[in-house]
């Protein structure tokens, strides 16, 4: 139950964390707002591992046990988010957000068959509920908004 | 068609970082695993700001809750990646899509951020209904 819940508070804590940057980017430029975030959260983890004991897996030989695909979880994020960047702003939000979360948990259910042996085809209707869902969502307020312009308009 | 195309690159990038850093969790506790996915993310934006867009780097002038956004990099690196070793990266996704869904629904509602208020729609609540049940199925499946 515990893993639910921090999954959920997860999705919290992005968006917040989404809106920070977002003020992090106004005042910095894009990249300079998101430094910020690495820079920060990498020296903190350094001092957080050797508080905690765990200093003996910065050493060299343990680095390099690991296989090297493994570390590429934040290139993959950086080079999604120049694409998110650019196919936001040719597209609009809704497509961005339904087609993104799309690819997202399609990768998921391919990556967790790889890692964990696990598949279902409710795991598949379930992504399409999801995005449906978020679909439905995106189209009320983008509604809304057309209303509150010409509401404003008027 | 190029930008749906990139729209959905973006997201199977998106899965596949999370999939990549729960793996890293078989290797190194959670600070670890933060410290690496943060590390090289900060090495790539230096080198990029330095070398391309040939920038000064600085970090004043924001608001002083700017500075809290490390804090919260760590939270996320960290919680995904514990929970993605423990139920999955789509079970992971899809329980971050509906706090994401909620706390978006609260931030607009009330204006937080700076941002203009923007009231919850009842007629919303159908699909967050849907979005309810599609998680379920993703996390029992």
């Amino acid at each position: 139950m515990i893993f639910y819940i921090t999954a959920v508070a997860n999705g919290f804590l992005n968006t917040v964390n989404k809106m920070v940057n977002v003020k992090a980017g106004e005042c910095l430029g894009t990249a300079n707002g998101a430094l910020i975030n690495y820079v920060e959260a990498t020296i903190i983890s350094l001092c957080l591992i050797f508080v905690t004991g765990n200093g003996a897996e910065m050493n060299f030989s343990h680095i390099t046990e690991v296989p090297p695909l493994f570390y590429l979880g934040s290139v993959c994020g950086l080079i999604a988010m120049i694409f998110l960047i650019l196919g936001t702003s040719h597209t609009g939000a809704m497509a961005s957000t339904i087609l993104a979360l799309l690819g997202q948990l399609g990768m998921s259910v391919a990556l967790d068959y790889v890692f964990f042996q696990t598949f279902s085809w409710k795991r598949i209707l379930g992504i399409f509920l999801i995005t449906a869902g978020i679909a439905w969502r995106e189209y009320i307020k983008i509604q809304d908004r057309r209303k509150q312009i010409k509401g404003d308009a008027a | 068609m190029i930008y749906f195309l990139f729209l959905i690159l973006s997201g199977l990038l998106q899965g596949m970082m999370i999939s990549l850093n729960g793996q890293l969790g078989n290797y190194y506790s959670m600070f670890g695993i933060s410290f690496f996915v943060h590390g090289i993310a900060a090495v790539l934006l230096i080198l990029y700001l330095k070398c391309k867009e040939k920038k000064k780097i600085r970090f004043r002038g924001v608001p002083a809750y700017v500075y809290l956004v490390g804090f919260m990099g760590i939270g996320m690196v960290t919680s995904s990646s514990w929970c993605t070793l423990a139920i999955g990266a789509t079970a992971m996704t899809g329980l971050s899509v509906i706090g994401q869904m909620i706390s978006s629904a609260v931030v607009d509602h009330h204006g937080w951020f700076g941002i203009e208020k923007q009231k919850f729609n009842w007629k919303e609540l159908p699909a967050y209904l849907l979005v309810l049940a599609g998680v379920w199925l993703v996390t029992t499946g």
